[in-house]
């Protein structure tokens, strides 16, 4: 797998609180499909794409995804002693964590990185930690806007 | 190896205050193996720079670079085109890699992305330690292979201080004591008797109290 489908063109730019969904396609990936064909949407305003395992979504991945606009970068992969490459999830959840120190680092940059674990089967909970995650966004940016 | 650690974003940033273009070189040697200047690290760091430089309002270009090693000349030849299209660089390699970019590009500005921490190796992967702190005289015969000088934090040269307590060094439990090591390894060796020697005050004479050292092979010289 290159780079080229994780970064490239998240097309996401214009929007203020766009942001990008890495599914591991042995878990979050299944229970996504699982919600469309239920008919049930994640929110307009975000991009979920399918990696190979969270394990590939490393910082350069993420805050490319920034560069590109996302406001929010959320990492969803398999629970633990699940993941079908041993430690990916185990390295994308510290991985999430030090990508969302980094930016923290930034004075005035108002986003959110996080990781979270769930099974192929859990479309319920895959849709209640994504509307969780973007409202905590919409929060934040809402605050960022009052600041101002 | 040389271990070493990226500084603050902030500090990088104000130091390329009203710069336009910058390029962030990378070295694909220790400071690579360390996690801190290789090639991912240059993606990191210049990606973080552009997202800071757009919280600032400044227009700035990062550009990547890598070179084999930053402390040889020859490496350095190879990245010239790049280094001239930029108005400065901020150098992912050691303090010697700085400085050898500096006095390479003479016109070029050089600005550490680095803080040099140590000679040392990797105790486990996320994990290093430091080893050495090249003395110039090495003891390590004397000592079972351990470095009284570095890994002791009293550097103690005639067993352990007062403090030394379940093989931890009293300075932090977490450390074990540099001395608990030595007997242990030449006990292994059957070589306690070695302890028996009073280990004269240290003649430092060959580390850096007389400035800047430098090794001469007449033979390797043209
Ligand atoms: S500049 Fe030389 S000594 Fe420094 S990290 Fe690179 S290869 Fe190692
Ligand atoms: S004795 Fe000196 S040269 Fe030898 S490992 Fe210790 S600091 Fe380095």
């Amino acid at each position: 797998m290159t780079d080229k489908p994780v970064t490239a063109d998240l097309g996401i730019i214009d929007s203020p609180v766009g942001a990008v969904v890495y599914a591991c396609e042995n878990s979050a990936w299944r229970a996504y499909n699982e919600l469309l064909s239920a008919g049930l949407q994640v929110g307009s305003n975000l991009r979920v794409l399918k990696v190979p395992c969270s394990g590939r979504v490393d910082e350069v991945v993420m805050l490319r995804a920034v560069e590109d606009g996302a406001r929010g970068v959320l990492v969803l992969g398999c629970p633990e002693d699940s993941c079908r490459f041993l430690q990916g999830n185990l390295r994308a959840k510290k991985r999430s964590s030090r990508t969302a120190s980094a930016l923290q680092d930034i004075d005035g940059f108002v986003g959110l990185v996080q990781y979270d674990a769930l099974s192929g089967t859990s479309s319920g909970q895959l849709l209640n930690i994504i509307t969780g995650f973007v409202d905590d966004l919409d929060e934040l940016v809402t605050e960022e806007a009052v600041e101002q | 190896m040389i271990v070493a650690e990226r500084k603050p974003l902030n500090e990088i940033m104000d130091n390329l205050a009203g710069i336009g273009s910058v390029a962030v070189a990378g070295c694909a040697t220790c400071v690579t193996v360390c996690s801190a200047g290789g090639e991912k690290e240059v993606s990191v760091l210049s990606s973080l720079m552009r997202i800071a430089a757009g919280q600032r309002g400044q227009d700035l270009q990062v550009v990547e670079l890598m070179v084999e090693r930053q402390c040889e000349w020859e490496f350095l030849d190879e990245i010239i085109e790049g280094i001239d299209q930029v108005d400065a660089v901020v150098s992912l390699g050691c303090g010697a890699g700085v400085q050898a970019m500096a006095a390479h590009f003479e016109d070029q500005l050089i600005l550490p992305g680095l803080n040099t921490r140590f000679i040392g190796l990797p105790e486990q992967q996320g994990l290093w330690v430091e080893m050495c702190l090249a003395c110039g005289d090495c003891m390590l015969d004397k000592t079972g292979g351990v470095c009284p000088v570095a890994r002791c934090a009293k550097s103690c040269f005639n067993g352990p201080c007062g403090g030394s307590q379940d093989g931890s060094c009293e300075i932090d439990p977490d450390t074990d004591c540099a001395w608990q090591l030595i007997f242990d390894k030449l006990q292994k060796l059957d070589r306690m008797q070695i302890l028996q020697e009073i280990e004269p005050v240290k003649d430092w004479s060959d580390s850096r109290h007389g400035g800047p050292r430098r090794i001469k092979r007449e033979d390797l010289i043209l």
